[in-house]
């Protein structure tokens, strides 16, 4: 679904950025079950490539080579042998790595290790992709750290992307992140609600009155 | 000859008062002689049998002196051998509070004892350990035993699971399970029986078991849960005496049901001294008691409210103060329907029938303590069906048939836990750790298949032996232990945590309104209250129910919320108001059969009927009138189905019709019917619309019309394929992989208290969501997804139940009755709304269902684009 003028949103949860071709994820939470591991849970964990799997299949589908990183690579702190998997992952699908911008999970993720980072947000364009933690830019820009999502109850959840006036957020790549429910959610009420439904995007309208529209529905 | 034929189960009978004071030490039998008297039935049996050295099961009735039956003659030896170190006899109740209670009421009755006693004989002391001892007094136990320990199940394994503290077990003499019918239906019983194994490995001289329960039915079957396999146990049982006064009263439809409610028990506040008033609900416990007082300041002090949500230190104060007689009124959710001593009530008042008899029973049997007591009960219902219920409840309570106890089988998550607190103290054998286990009651048909499909998991290894997750255990050479100190530290942290249920909160999403920013002008949020896990997890969106006296619409689940809008009016029955058990499948059986009752009597006319209710069901004036009205409504609408008919009511409606099947089922069994049903009607391409699951019936709505109506509901009931059908429809299902996470957090696969911070990334559902799907990918024979599934076929749809009716289903009737509205039978089932969707429809394809109703288009192109 094309929004935005600019913005391919995919149901893998990578959006791209038309003009300069490239695909912009955030939250992917690299190493979540490992952590899970560590705290002494007994679950299994999942090799990189599942867990990149969705992005093998945008730069398979679609003429993009280059990929910038809306924050929160990993899921607790920087981790040398991920990141060198990550890095080798790209090569091996011949992506770019064009920015990471560190987030809140990123810990120890440092200026001068060999991943091109960029805390103060990079610029794609007329648009800024930045993780949305802290203060947010003036002017276009693109954020993750909220994991939008639709949830419907009984089991029915979507992650979706929001998008606003001048405002895209992408939800969280990782398949791991629970999201936030979209729906009653006041900060969000001028944004439009496409939510990720198998291998479509689905353009739910704007998230003020869908949970009047899915209850009239219902 | 097996073990289970050489149980020697021995009824006992009460010995004369001489025999049985004889039975005690002499300076207690003086004391006891000069404090109470004579000895009550109940300690006539037990002394005897307890002197002899025998397990026993002591069942009677709430205040029949079951604690000193137990207690003295241990206290006796006890005090004839001191100076042991160790503990020598443990308490065991299912509730903190029970623990509490016992231990002062030992405490004061050790304190008697001391005139009675030889100068210089040290006294027996008691502690208590539950989740709320101090670290000070924790330690104290370690470097001081007492004699007499008193504690939980869930303590209990944590005592367990610490080597340092096995020494104290040693000279482990006697132990005492309290309200062991609470305990024997759940996996906390599971568990507990269990660590009386382990206990009784740990101990020199053999332990005698004692189970007191005030109504346990039937009693073989509670004993064997006490004693394990192979042990000889006497069962002393005092019956419940005669004389329950017990009155049903409609509450009047018209004013609200809170202030119908509260005008009703005023009169009956004024004129007792103590009254015990049960909602089912906490939300509606609290807001009774807000009412009331409202209505009455002068009682502002006098009347006050208890229930699980409550801080323990609370609970206590309102208690004590209700025993020393200063509370006019205690309004309980069901926190109180255990034994903890509350002093003298004159009347409980049940505010909704609740669900089964036993919990009548316990309920009533809180009032008039002491011998010679009537047990005095008023139940107040808020509609002709929740009348209906209540009475053959009633009925059944006046009658004693108690719904029989159905202890866990073989619970494959408890094992795990208890086989890594095993690990925890020693290195095992395999062998050897599975003969222990197996001589628990509830694990001895377990398939050593089940036991090495758990030591695999603990051990980190698939079923082929492939290594997936990470060990819990080490093994060196045959035998395993427990891998490190971390594991057993995190043993320690979890471990108490076994099977304790929180309740889910409930939180009203948004007001009710048209305005188009309705989603936004009230908070996202306001917590209500809360609902037991098992009602949460039933619920369907739609689905009505009455909590902090508001009618509450559930929407959906966040993270553990129950989130709901407030909708005007009532639920179609208020009953929901109770935390929404379903009927036991007894009840549902015998309300079935009052329902054919009524009807034959019916034939004869009003009076007959109105004369049998009088007669068998002792009802009066409003409630008869109530019930006659109903039946002639139902018979003048449709029909009363008898035993030989399944009766199906078709209403034409705009999407289709809606079809309601009536069956003597309970909501659990028409549960499965109705998943069964839904999932046959997609596959053979039929129009779905909701379904809705009661108690004795349910409904296939906006279903396109069937020709012929008894045929196709045969074919979709059919018994041939029934169990394979319903496990594909249940695989996957919410209900499944709820349920999982909750295995897996008792199995410690995920823990509920991890090392470091907690990843909230996942949301607190990761484990049902995520996990999950990895898990059953991976193996769908995984032994907690196994467990899983098992207790949803058993415990969420009733399906051997269901499997039964289906087979007999060919035999009945099966008539179909055209009719412009749901009958008032209908009316009275509870909920409207969707029902289990889930099974036929993919989360994608719900979206794009929901999207195309949203944007007018069919969903096969539109709005969204592919990439």
């Amino acid at each position: 679904m094309r929004v935005l003028d600019d913005w391919l949103l995919t149901p893998a949860r990578a959006a791209v950025h038309l003009p300069t071709a490239t695909a912009v994820v955030a939250d992917l939470h690299l190493g979540y079950a490992e952590a899970r591991c560590r705290a002494g849970e007994a679950v299994p964990t999942s090799s990189l490539e599942e867990q990149l799997a969705p992005l093998d299949h945008v730069f398979s589908s679609q003429p993009v080579r280059r990929l910038v990183v809306a924050g929160d690579l990993f899921e607790a702190g920087f981790r040398a042998a991920l990141a060198t998997a990550f890095q080798s992952w790209l090569s091996a699908h011949d992506v770019e790595l064009v920015a990471i911008v560190p987030g809140n999970h990123d810990r120890g993720l440092k200026i001068g290790s060999r991943l091109p980072l960029v805390p103060e947000g990079v610029e794609l364009g007329e648009w800024k992709v930045v993780h949305g933690e802290g203060e947010l830019p003036a002017g276009r820009f693109v954020q993750g750290h909220l994991h939008p999502c639709l949830r419907l109850g009984s089991g029915v959840a979507a992650p979706c992307y929001l998008v606003g006036e001048g405002h895209l957020i992408l939800p969280a790549f990782s398949a791991e992140a629970a999201g936030v429910n979209v729906l009653g959610k006041r900060e969000w009420k001028d944004f439009r609600c496409c939510a990720i439904a198998s291998d479509r995007v689905l353009d739910f309208g704007g998230v003020e009155r869908l949970s009047s529209r899915l209850r009239a529905i219902q | 000859m097996s073990l289970e034929a050489a149980i020697e189960l021995e009824d006992v009978q009460p010995a004369a008062t001489y025999t049985a004071l004889a039975a005690l030490a002499s300076p207690l039998a003086g004391w006891f002689r000069q404090r109470y008297g004579e000895p009550t039935i109940a300690q006539r049996l037990a002394w005897p049998v307890l002197a002899s050295g025998k397990n026993l099961l002591l069942s009677a009735p709430t205040g029949s002196g079951k604690s000193l039956a137990a207690f003295l003659p241990i206290l006796g030896e006890i005090v004839a051998a001191p100076f042991h170190h160790g503990i020598r006899c443990l308490y065991v109740a299912p509730l903190k509070a029970l623990s509490n209670d016992a231990s002062r009421n030992l405490q004061a009755n050790v304190a008697e004892l001391a005139a009675f006693l030889p100068d210089g004989t040290p006294l027996s002391r008691c502690a208590v350990r539950t989740g709320d001892t101090p670290a000070e007094e924790r330690r104290r136990l370690r470097d001081d035993p007492p004699d007499v320990l008193l504690t939980t199940p869930e303590s209990l394994a944590v005592l367990l699971s610490q080597p340092v503290l096995m020494p104290l077990f040693s000279g482990l003499r006697w132990i005492i399970v309290d309200e062991i019918h609470s305990l024997a239906a759940t996996k906390r019983g599971v568990d507990l029986t269990v660590s009386l194994e382990r206990l009784a490995a740990l101990t020199h001289e053999p332990l005698q078991r004692i189970g007191l329960s005030a109504t346990a039915a039937p009693l073989d079957v509670v004993a064997r849960f006490l004693v394990g396999v192979g042990r000889p146990c006497a069962i002393g049982h005092v019956p419940e005496e005669p004389e329950l006064q017990l009155a049903l009263e409609p509450l009047p439809e018209t004013g609200p049901f809170l202030a119908e409610l509260v005008n009703r028990l005023l009169p009956e506040l004024e004129a007792n001294r103590a009254t015990l008033v049960f909602t089912n609900a906490r939300g509606l416990a609290e807001r009774l008691s807000w009412a009331l007082r409202r209505a009455r300041p002068d009682w502002n002090h006098g009347i006050a409210v208890h229930h699980s949500s409550l801080a323990a230190e609370r609970r206590r104060e309102v208690e004590e103060r209700f025993k020393r007689g200063e509370l006019r009124a205690v309004i309980s959710s069901t926190s109180l329907e255990l034994g903890i001593d509350v002093g003298a009530v004159d009347q409980v008042v049940l505010v909704h029938p609740p669900g089964d008899v036993v919990r009548l029973l316990q309920r009533i049997g809180r009032s008039g303590h002491g011998p010679g007591r009537v047990r005095r009960g008023l139940v107040l219902t808020s509609s002709a069906a929740e009348l209906l219920e209540a009475t053959v409840t009633a009925a059944s309570g006046r009658d004693g048939q108690c719904e029989p106890l159905r202890i866990p089988d073989h619970p494959l998550d408890v094992l795990c836990q208890q086989v890594l607190g095993m690990a925890a103290g020693r290195r095992w054998l395999p062998d050897e750790a599975f003969e222990l286990v197996r001589r628990a009651r509830p694990f001895r048909d377990l398939a050593r298949s089940d036991f090495d499909d758990c030591l695999n998991y603990l051990s980190g290894r698939g079923r082929d032996g492939s290594a997936w997750l990470p060990s819990r255990l080490r093994w060196e050479d045959d035998l395993f232990t427990i891998r490190d100190r971390q594991t057993a530290r995190l043993l320690r942290q979890n471990v108490g945590f076994i099977l304790a249920e929180e309740p889910a909160p409930v939180a009203i999403q948004t007001a009710a309104g048209d305005t188009p920013a309705e989603d936004f002008d009230a908070p996202a949020s306001q917590p209500v209250g809360s609902v037991d896990q098992a009602f949460a997890e039933r619920l369907q969106p739609g689905d009505r129910f009455l909590l902090d006296g508001r009618c509450l619409e559930f929407r959906r689940r966040e993270d553990e919320v129950v989130m709901v809008d407030e909708v005007p009016g009532r639920p179609a029955v208020p009953r929901w108001g109770g935390e929404g058990w379903p009927l036991s499948a007894e009840l549902a059986r015998r309300l079935y059969r009052l329902r054919v009752r009524a009807a034959e009597a019916l034939r004869d006319g009003p009076d007959s009927l109105g004369e049998l209710l009088c007669r068998e069901y002792n009802l009066e004036g409003a409630a008869v009138q109530a019930l006659v009205t109903l039946f002639e409504r139902q018979e003048c609408a449709s029909e009363v189905p008898d035993e030989a008919t399944c009766l199906v009511e078709a209403v034409a409606t705009e999407e289709g019709f809606d079809y309601y099947v009536h069956t003597p089922l309970n909501r659990l069994a028409n549960d499965a019917l109705t998943r069964v049903a839904l999932s046959r009607l997609s596959r053979s391409g039929g129009r779905l619309g909701r379904s809705l699951v009661a108690d004795l019936g349910f409904a296939l709505q906006g279903c396109g019309g069937f020709e012929d109506v008894p045929a196709s509901l045969r074919t979709l009931l059919a018994a041939e394929g029934f169990e394979e059908d319903l496990g594909a429809a249940l695989a996957g299902s919410l209900a499944v992989r709820t349920r999982f996470q909750r295995v897996a957090q008792t199995g410690l696969m995920m823990l509920r208290n991890p090392l470091g911070r907690r990843r909230r990334v996942g949301g607190r559902n990761w484990g049902e969501r995520r996990l999950y799907e990895q898990v059953a990918a991976t193996d769908p024979e995984f032994v907690l997804v196994r467990q899983a599934k098992r207790e949803v076929r058993e415990e969420v749809c009733d399906a051997p139940s269901a499997l039964v009716y289906v087979r007999q289903l060919p035999s009945l009737t099966l008539r179909c009755r055209r009719l412009a509205q749901p009958s008032p039978f209908v009316e009275g089932w509870t909920q409207a709304g969707q029902g289990v969707a889930e099974i036929v429809e993919s989360p994608a394809e719900v979206l794009q269902r929901l999207h195309a109703q949203l944007t007018g288009r069919d969903g096969s192109g539109g709005m969204d684009a592919r990439p």
